[in-house]
């Protein structure tokens, strides 16, 4: 006997298959915000940020995970639109992006180039077809949040089964010049999975200490000199600690601990330790800064200890037949009277100034050494040239411009080195100006010279930022390095100090797109799970009307079966079998057509957010729960209205009818002419 | 003849009415997310400063060189250009050069006038006093005055004079983009029948707007499954009333009601419990996607706020009579054709 007619499995099927099409196309939407980090991996943001728009991230970061922990894609944002067409432009470096992925399943260069150069740009095959666009193509980008525009080259396309196919990929600074990003600047670095190493820089929980900046004031002294010792440490942690620093010599023949210290620090606060000592014994001394904890980590740096010496100063070329002065001093520039100083067969001793003249008698090279006594002998050369084979003018020659130390930290001092020469036998001014990178005036130098005179002279350069500089006079022109203060440090204390726990990390899937729209996480959460959830309701509804009617449709063969003693425990097993059935199949066959319904509105391209197509993705856990769900719903209405029916007396089933409504109503009442 | 009470208000009508009524609040709430996302979008809009549009007329491989006059017949008010890429001394290395009139619209600040070869370069570029620049259609000697600067215009593109231009584009008096103040929809209905493209020169503002626009035209899909749910459930109330009634309605026949007033009667009964379950629905569809709206805030940091449109309530309520319609048509008209015989031999009490 059919109760249940076939029809129910078209409506069960349907609305079976209008929920899973839907709850797949919400997955693909709570899955939307991972489109901005190429669908999987973790991805680094400024954690002050309100939005993905303003993220901004120093790109120096991306170069010490890269050289330190793991490989990371510092990408740079913009946002723009063709022909109505609104798309994401990516800036990239492609060799970074290669090394983290998506990788590219087909890459097509008409330019043959490897990397992206200048404006070129690389479009993903789901825009290119969105766009109709065909490589090579000059595209007009406009600038994301400001008036302008940039012309692109498109030189490729790529396919990368991400959504970076939904993307144009661009160099870093045209994205920057497109999304007004500072210089050095990312909007994110993604990374394609997280190791600890990282999740523990980004992430720190309670209190984490870095040592850093641990630097000596001479890395060559004498015994009994003061040197300074200069160390910091940083609480890069979360919450207040403490820690034990201590300052050692390490060297073999004098070990000892020079200084101890604990500190205490609130999370981000800073340290520096500062001591002065006098190293006794003569040789090479390891000093050793640590820290000890839960992240001990130690310094060193060496001192070269010698025996006190002496200095002697004066001029490296001198005129034949003249007489010179040269000034006698110790290793810490103080005046030495009586030191013996031997010239070209002239032996002095310095006077109370510490001076001793000298003739110039012979022409040659001639060696000059000073002794005194409890001091280490000075040794050096002095040339006497002939002045008559000099021209009768002043000219000046500079014969020496370079920066010393060439490399340097922006906490040291270094100096421009200046050696002007007078090739002339006439006195005079040498002047010119020196400038730091092209434009700044550094000094206007002036030197005096006399016939045949060279002179050297420094400039200190003052503070400078770290990079590459250069300081030109004339045609002259010399490079320089200045270091950051950190550049000793090993890469990982750099993570630590500078950028431990200034950023943040998430997952792909926890970038909100929603961010992207300033709207917060939890709202698109509730806003999803609101419609999935009266999207189960409506399929619920659907199923639970459809099979209500057709019990109640076929009442009165219910009540012929109890006319013939049919008990309500076999009505409700012969129920239960024909909506288990019909139910099943309905089941099956909607989860089937929702899949194929959702894959094809999906991998069509038609459903978009923010310039990303949405990924069809199933669920695994979903097809259970909606078979189980379905099932569950179509028995339970058609047992309640089986039940209804069953508890009625059969012969009112029979007759289609309901006891409580009285019997059948006149003519006129039901022509509504009472 | 008053409406024909064959059925009652009785508990399936009630329930068919608030599933209905569900359908409805489902159709409406999710307008509201949407119409909440589109109201973020605008307040976000809001943070950001348009009045530039570039106009470019793009062929098979990007901009094309059109004549100016050409699109000032539709907007008077611009100002023009063209660009070209050149080589500079014969090297690999590449620049833009161009040059743009504004003598119309005065839409950018004031330019200098140059003439022949003579070439600005941008702040911060240094070329040597001579150069040479080679095209695709020439190359010419030109002359490097002085430097100027044009935000709207890529930090390295140089300025020309119109006549260098001409040469290096081989092609004079016509322009390969245009910039404007302002561009109503019907001149841009005008421009995308010439085979122009308007790209608003603050990007992310486009970007919003279409892709809301995106999420709008998806959204429009929500009314499938609702509907079908409310043409389930008319179905199965009419089919079951009329089943009920059978017996009645046979009466009607016999008595003489023709067929179109049985089905006028069973589709005036389905369209008042869609009248009254879409009512109902819209009123919840209000509540629920504001309650939605405050729990979201209360709950999160939160700039988003659902947004109920007339509009939208129009087209959820409309959706359901129409679904509820159609749900009872098919019963409906079965009722309606089988003969009054069978529908008193079938029912009879």
């Amino acid at each position: 006997m059919n109760l249940v007619r076939p029809r129910v499995l078209l409506v069960v099927a349907l609305s079976v298959m209008i929920f899973t099409s839907t709850a797949t196309v919400l997955v693909g939407l709570q899955k939307a915000p991972a489109s901005f980090a190429a669908d999987s991996g973790y991805v680094i943001t400024s954690p002050g940020a309100p939005t993905i728009f303003s993220s901004s991230v120093d790109q120096e970061l991306a170069a010490a995970i890269n050289s330190t922990i793991q490989a990371v894609s510092p990408e740079v944002f913009a946002f723009a639109s063709f022909g109505g067409v609104p798309f994401v432009v990516r800036g990239v470096d492609l060799a970074m992006l290669a090394r983290v992925g998506p990788s590219f399943v087909q890459l097509e260069r008409l330019d043959g180039g490897s990397d992206l150069l200048g404006h070129d740009a690389l479009i993903g095959t789901r825009l290119m077809e969105r766009l109709e666009v065909t490589p090579p193509y000059v595209m007009p980008i406009p600038s994301s949040y400001t008036s302008g525009f940039e012309i692109v080259r498109v030189v490729g396309w790529f396919e990368s089964e991400s959504s970076l196919d939904d993307e144009l990929l661009v160099s870093l600074d045209v994205a920057r010049s497109l999304s007004g990003m500072g210089k050095d600047k990312v909007s994110v670095i993604r990374a394609g999975n997280v190791s600890a190493g990282l999740t523990d820089i980004i992430t720190p929980t309670g209190p984490r200490f870095a040592l850093y900046g641990f630097s000596v004031s001479k890395v060559r002294a004498v015994t009994g000199e003061p040197v300074d010792f200069v160390v910091s440490v940083k609480n890069w942690g979360t919450d207040r600690g403490r820690v034990n620093l201590s300052i050692a010599d390490q060297s073999s023949n004098d070990a000892r601990v020079i200084a101890r210290t604990e500190v205490a620090l609130d999370a981000g606060a800073e340290f520096l330790f500062s001591h002065q000592l006098s190293l006794s014994s003569e040789g090479l001394h390891t000093i050793a800064a640590s820290i000890d904890g839960g992240d001990s980590d130690s310094r060193s740096e060496t001192v070269l200890v010698v025996p006190p010496y002496l200095r002697v100063t004066g001029p490296q070329w001198v005129v034949l037949n003249t007489k010179f002065d040269l000034y006698v001093t110790d290793y810490a520039d103080r005046v030495i009277v009586g030191a013996q100083v031997e010239f070209s067969n002239q032996t002095a001793l310095s006077d109370s100034a510490g001076k001793v003249r000298m003739n110039a008698s012979e022409l040659g090279r001639f060696a000059v050494n000073a002794s005194y006594p409890g001091l280490a002998n000075y040794s050096g050369n002095i040339t006497v040239g002939d002045m008559s084979t000099y021209p009768n003018e002043f000219r000046p020659r500079v014969i020496q411009f370079t920066v010393v130390p060439e490399l340097f930290k922006e906490t040291e001092t270094a100096n421009v080195r200046m050696m002007v020469e007078n090739d002339g036998r006439l006195p005079g001014d040498f002047t010119g100006t020196i400038r730091l990178d092209g434009s700044v005036v550094l000094v206007q130098v002036n030197v005096s010279l006399g016939p045949g005179e060279s002179r050297t002279v420094l400039y200190p350069l003052g503070e400078i930022d770290p990079g590459q500089h250069y300081v030109a006079l004339g045609d002259f022109t010399q490079v320089f390095n200045v270091q950051p203060w950190y550049m000793n440090d090993p890469d990982l204390v750099l993570l630590a100090v500078r950028y431990g726990g200034t950023t943040r990390l998430s997952s792909a899937d926890a970038i909100p797109i929603v961010q992207a729209a300033k709207i917060s996480q939890g709202d698109v959460e509730v806003a999803l799970f609101s419609v999935g959830a009266i999207s189960a309701a409506l399929a619920a509804l659907s199923m639970t009307s459809i099979f209500a009617k057709e019990v109640h449709e076929g009442r009165s063969k219910l009540g012929i079966l109890r006319t013939i003693g049919a008990s309500r425990k076999a009505i409700r097993k012969i129920v239960v079998k024909q909506s288990l059935a019909y139910s099943s199949l309905g089941a099956v066959a909607g989860v089937l057509l929702g899949l194929g319904l959702a894959s094809f509105a999906l991998r069509s391209g038609s459903l978009m957010m923010f310039g990303h197509s949405l990924e069809f993705d199933v669920d695994a856990s979903l097809t259970p729960v909606i078979l189980i769900g379905t099932l569950i719903v179509c028995l339970a209405s058609s047992l309640a209205s089986a039940e209804v029916a069953v508890r009625a007396t059969p012969i009112s089933s029979i007759r289609k009818t309901q006891e409580s409504l009285p019997g059948p109503r006149p003519v006129d009442e039901i022509l509504g002419d009472e | 003849m008053g409406p024909l009470p064959l059925f009652r208000f009785g508990s399936r009508a009630r329930s068919t009415s608030l599933g209905i009524a569900l359908c409805t609040m489902f159709i409406v709430a999710s307008f509201s997310i949407v119409g909440g996302l589109k109201a973020s979008m605008e307040r976000l809009e809001g943070n950001f400063e348009s009045e530039l549009f570039l106009v470019t007329r793009p062929g098979d491989s990007g901009p094309t060189l059109f004549d100016p006059s050409a699109l000032i017949s539709v907007i008077p008010d611009c100002a023009y250009g063209s660009f070209a890429e050149v080589m500079i001394n014969a090297t690999p290395a590449s620049a833009t050069v161009f040059f743009v009139d504004d003598e119309r619209g005065h839409i950018l600040q004031p330019l200098p006038v140059l003439k022949g070869n003579e070439v600005r370069e941008p702040l911060g570029v240094s070329y040597p006093g001579f150069i040479t620049m080679t095209s695709d259609a020439s190359s010419e000697q030109v002359r490097v005055t002085s430097s100027f600067s044009l935000p709207q215009f890529p930090d390295a593109w140089l300025l020309g004079s119109a006549s260098l231009l001409a040469n290096l584009t081989g092609e004079e008096g016509r322009a390969n983009f245009a910039v404007a103040g302002a561009i109503s929809d019907e001149q841009r209905g005008h421009l995308a029948s010439d085979g122009f493209k308007v790209q608003t020169m603050t990007g992310i503002l486009d970007f919003l707007g279409q892709s809301v626009e995106q999420i709008q035209d998806d959204i429009v899909l929500v009314l499938l499954p609702s509907a079908f749910v409310i043409a389930v459930l008319s179905y199965g109330f009419i089919g079951s009333e009329t089943a009920d009634k059978r017996h009645d309605i046979g009466i009607l026949k016999t008595i003489g009601a023709g067929r179109r007033r049985i089905l006028s009667y069973l589709l005036s009964d389905a369209l008042l419990l869609s009248l009254w379950g879409g009512a109902l629905g819209v009123a919840f569809g209000i509540i629920l996607s504001y309650a939605l709206s405050t729990a979201a805030s209360t709950v999160f940091v939160s700039v988003f706020t659902m947004k109920v449109d007339i509009l939208v309530l129009g087209l959820a309520y409309l959706a359901t009579l129409t679904a509820g319609l159609a749900g009872a048509l098919i019963p409906s008209l079965r009722m309606t054709v089988s003969p009054p015989v069978r529908d008193l031999r079938e029912a009879s009490p």
